[in-house]
């Protein structure tokens, strides 16, 4: 039986969520950065989740099931092509001619909703985790 | 009739491996909450004959099947997490209560084992 299988695939969400996380605070700490790596504002990144499919092999009788994988990863993280936002400041190093700075398309409401999107599927996985652990105690206070 | 090989035990190891398997598939689609396309799977049982020394026995065997009737959002991901946490609790107590029944069986055997001859 896959003891360890179900770990891992509630183990996969937690560390896409996180990751997710992660991605939104950079979003939210860039919002005002206006110079980056690859020359122009910043622009707002999402991340692309993709089902890891789960495999099971079914055969009649004993061990009729085991999951090969499951869960969940992260296929790539976009950036978002929405218009930047243009912000009248003269004084600015980065404005142009007509005295517009063009400021990163990161919307902080946008961003804080994810980011309780993100917990709230993290808090649902850390619950299927314990349900998990409980089960598979059960099983070994089999014949106590 | 052998001590071991009985049916009720066969029926208890795989009753907890149908639920072991119903907790995986509800972990499975919780961890796809916000996978857009995804599709919510579920378990569903199947009645078989199965073929064994003492003759043919039905027996309900679990199937993996994507749950393609509920409403999607608009991603396309139609996963209600209250709905999988609910036969997350499910699969638990039933296989709580299939543990206990097999210690049960355990123990019924080693009274045997202990007490005959005596």
């Amino acid at each position: 039986m896959g003891y360890l299988d179900s770990l891992n695939i509630t183990g996969s969400a937690l560390t896409a969520e996180r990751f997710r996380t992660d991605i939104i605070m950079q979003n939210l700490a860039n919002q005002n950065t206006t110079r980056t790596a690859d020359g122009g504002p910043y622009r707002r990144k999402q991340v692309v989740f993709r089902e890891n499919s789960l495999n099971f092999k079914n055969e009649l009788g004993k061990a009729m099931t085991r999951a090969k994988d499951g869960g969940v990863y992260v296929e790539e993280v976009v950036e978002s092509q929405n218009p930047l936002v243009p912000v009248y400041d003269p004084d600015h190093p980065d404005a142009d001619e007509d005295g517009y700075v063009m400021m990163p398309n990161v919307n902080s409401a946008e961003e804080m909703v994810d980011l309780m999107a993100a917990s709230r599927a993290y808090e649902a996985n850390v619950t299927a985790l314990n349900i998990a652990k409980s089960m598979a105690l059960k099983a070994l206070e089999i014949g106590k | 009739m052998p001590l071991f090989d009985d049916r009720a035990l066969g029926a208890l190891e795989r009753g907890m491996d149908a639920m072991w398997l119903k907790q995986q598939v509800s972990s499975h689609n919780i961890a796809n909450v916000e996978t857009p396309g995804f599709k919510a799977k579920k378990v569903e049982f199947r009645d078989v004959l199965r073929e064994t020394e003492q003759g043919a026995e039905r027996i309900a065997k679990p199937v993996v099947e994507e749950d393609a009737a509920t409403q999607a959002r608009p991603d396309g991901n139609n996963v209600q997490v209250e709905k999988e946490e609910l036969e997350l609790w499910k699969a638990y107590s039933q296989y709580s209560a299939l543990t206990m029944r097999m210690s049960g069986k355990l123990s019924t055997l080693r009274y045997v084992i202990n007490n005959t001859g005596k």
